[in-house]
């Protein structure tokens, strides 16, 4: 493993790319932490999180001889990301969700239940203020979360932002400032009292 | 960068939230899966052949097996069944067209052989029955044989044994003359040639044949007459001249005939060689013809030196 340390990712996709297995366990040991993170930033479940970054590596497992050496290979890794977090998404909205006020019409107090996969380490880890600001990019919408997550959270280029999603530079721009813009109201709304 | 100095705080905010890692077993879970989508993909051609196993593998459908083999055998049954019936129906199709008519029969006859021979290829244990059937077809060949009526008999009527019998029994009831015996020898040469050269067409050849024969004893049956009086007369003219005459008029009487007999006697010898050669080179139509022409002229000359040998005999009993 440690021979593998000192090849870049490109590299290590081309050995991978002629069966070569260790080559993929690095590109899993160099690129876990960032997928988990970004899955989990953009699900909210820790879990989900784990499953859809999994599910990315199966993809790259299985169509590693798509991969060519236009691009970076963090690009095309995130482009797998993003675009299994988008089916998971559609697969969930496709779900029926029931709101537990409707069956409490005396009672128009609308509350949200704590996410049950949220444990309490997380919690401790984050820390409450953390926890409101997840919420508040969960409250986001699709188009704007994806990108404030991989600008403002995986701290990657406007360039390779515009590779990941395949909008014009333009559209990127604004809709990192939208979205920033509505993350502050966001959290203005849930977090009140810091403002204050 | 005007931007992200106007929203500053919230990028700070979002730049500062922790990095949540992957798990523990995060790597071990992922070759797990990657292992099962291996085995599936390996397990995939092999779940097509299970049929068998999904039909009489489970200890539940067991009774499947005996009931499988009982409708498997019982289709094989009704199978070879009917394709027997169908074989039969053909058999019996084909024997009663062949009874009313004899139209019907040539129809059938011409059919059968197909039938029977297709029936054979697709009936197997029926071989020794259509055998001996396709045996009785072919038998029947010539249209004019079945339009007369001669089916039952083609089998007896075998041109060869015939031929020599009725020339054998022309050569015993004649006395066979030189002349004769050639045209037997020719004749028999040509029966024995149409034989071999035409096969199934013997007895028309055979017919012509014991025709010309009739008709050459016929001719020849004059010439008897004619000709044993002319041979025998010398014998008897001598003893008539020993009787009457001198013995001078006997002596000379005696040389002309025999000068007769033996010129004669030369030409024939150099005729019958002349007919064999030509019998053996010329069509057998065309030998016939020549034939009877040399018979005439033989005839003629034979006639002829009659006539000189009377008229000199004459002459010299007058002269006497």
């Amino acid at each position: 493993m440690a021979e593998y340390r000192k090849y870049t990712d490109e590299e290590l996709i081309l050995k991978f790319q002629s069966e070569d297995v260790e080559a993929f366990n690095e590109i899993v040991f160099r690129y876990k932490n960032k997928v988990v993170n970004f899955l989990y930033r953009y699900t909210g479940n820790r879990d989900e999180a784990e499953d859809l970054a999994q599910d990315t590596f199966i993809k790259v497992f299985r169509s590693k001889h798509l991969y060519k050496e236009i691009a970076k290979f963090s690009t095309w890794f995130y482009t797998i990301a993003v675009n299994t977090a988008k089916t998971n998404a559609k697969k969930k909205s496709r779900m029926s969700t029931i709101s537990i006020s409707d069956f409490d019409p005396d009672n128009e107090k609308d509350f949200d239940l704590k996410d049950p996969n949220q444990s309490p380490e997380d919690n401790a880890n984050s820390g409450i203020e953390n926890y409101y600001i997840q919420q508040a990019i969960n409250s986001l919408d699709e188009d704007f979360r994806n990108i404030i997550i991989l600008r403002d959270i995986q701290n990657l280029d406007y360039e390779e932002i515009v590779k990941i999603t395949g909008l014009p530079m333009g559209t990127v721009k604004s809709r990192i400032n939208r979205g920033r813009e509505k993350l502050k109201k966001l959290l203005i709304d849930i977090y009140p009292y810091k403002e204050s | 960068m005007k931007t992200e100095e106007e929203h500053i705080e919230v990028r700070e905010k979002l730049l500062k939230l922790p990095r949540v890692n992957a798990r523990e077993g995060f790597e071990n879970n992922l070759l797990r899966r990657i292992n099962l989508l291996d085995t599936d993909t390996v397990k995939s051609p092999a779940t097509k052949s299970s049929f068998w196993l999904s039909l009489f593998g489970k200890k539940s459908l067991a009774w499947t097996i005996p009931a499988t083999s009982l409708a498997i055998i019982a289709i094989v049954f009704v199978g070879v069944y009917f394709a027997f019936y169908n074989s039969k129906d053909l058999q019996k199709t084909s024997t009663d067209k062949s009874s009313p008519n004899q139209q019907s029969s040539v129809e059938s006859l011409k059919i059968n052989p197909l039938t029977s021979e297709s029936v054979k290829n697709e009936i197997p244990g029926k071989d020794i029955a259509n055998d001996l059937e396709i045996n009785n077809a072919p038998k029947v060949e010539r249209k004019s044989d079945i339009d007369k009526g001669l089916n039952e008999m083609l089998i007896e009527q075998t041109p060869k044994p015939i031929v020599p019998s009725k020339i054998n029994v022309i050569d015993s009831k004649k006395e066979s003359t030189i002349y004769e015996k050639a045209d037997d020898v020719g004749k028999t040469d040509k029966s024995i040639k149409q034989s071999d050269e035409k096969g199934n067409g013997i007895n028309k050849g055979v017919l012509k044949e014991e025709k010309k024969t009739e008709e050459s004893v016929r001719s020849k049956e004059p010439e008897k007459k004619i000709s044993s009086p002319l041979l025998k007369e010398p014998d008897k003219n001598n003893v008539k001249t020993e009787k009457s005459d001198g013995k001078t008029n006997d002596k000379q009487v005696e040389k002309t005939n025999e000068k007769i007999f033996d010129k004669s006697q030369e030409k024939k010898k150099v005729v019958v060689k002349d007919k064999q050669k030509d019998t053996l080179k010329e069509k057998p139509k065309e030998k016939e013809k020549a034939k009877g022409v040399e018979e005439q002229q033989k005839k003629k000359e034979v006639k002829d030196l009659n006539k000189e040998s009377l008229e000199k005999l004459k002459e010299k009993i007058k002269e006497n």
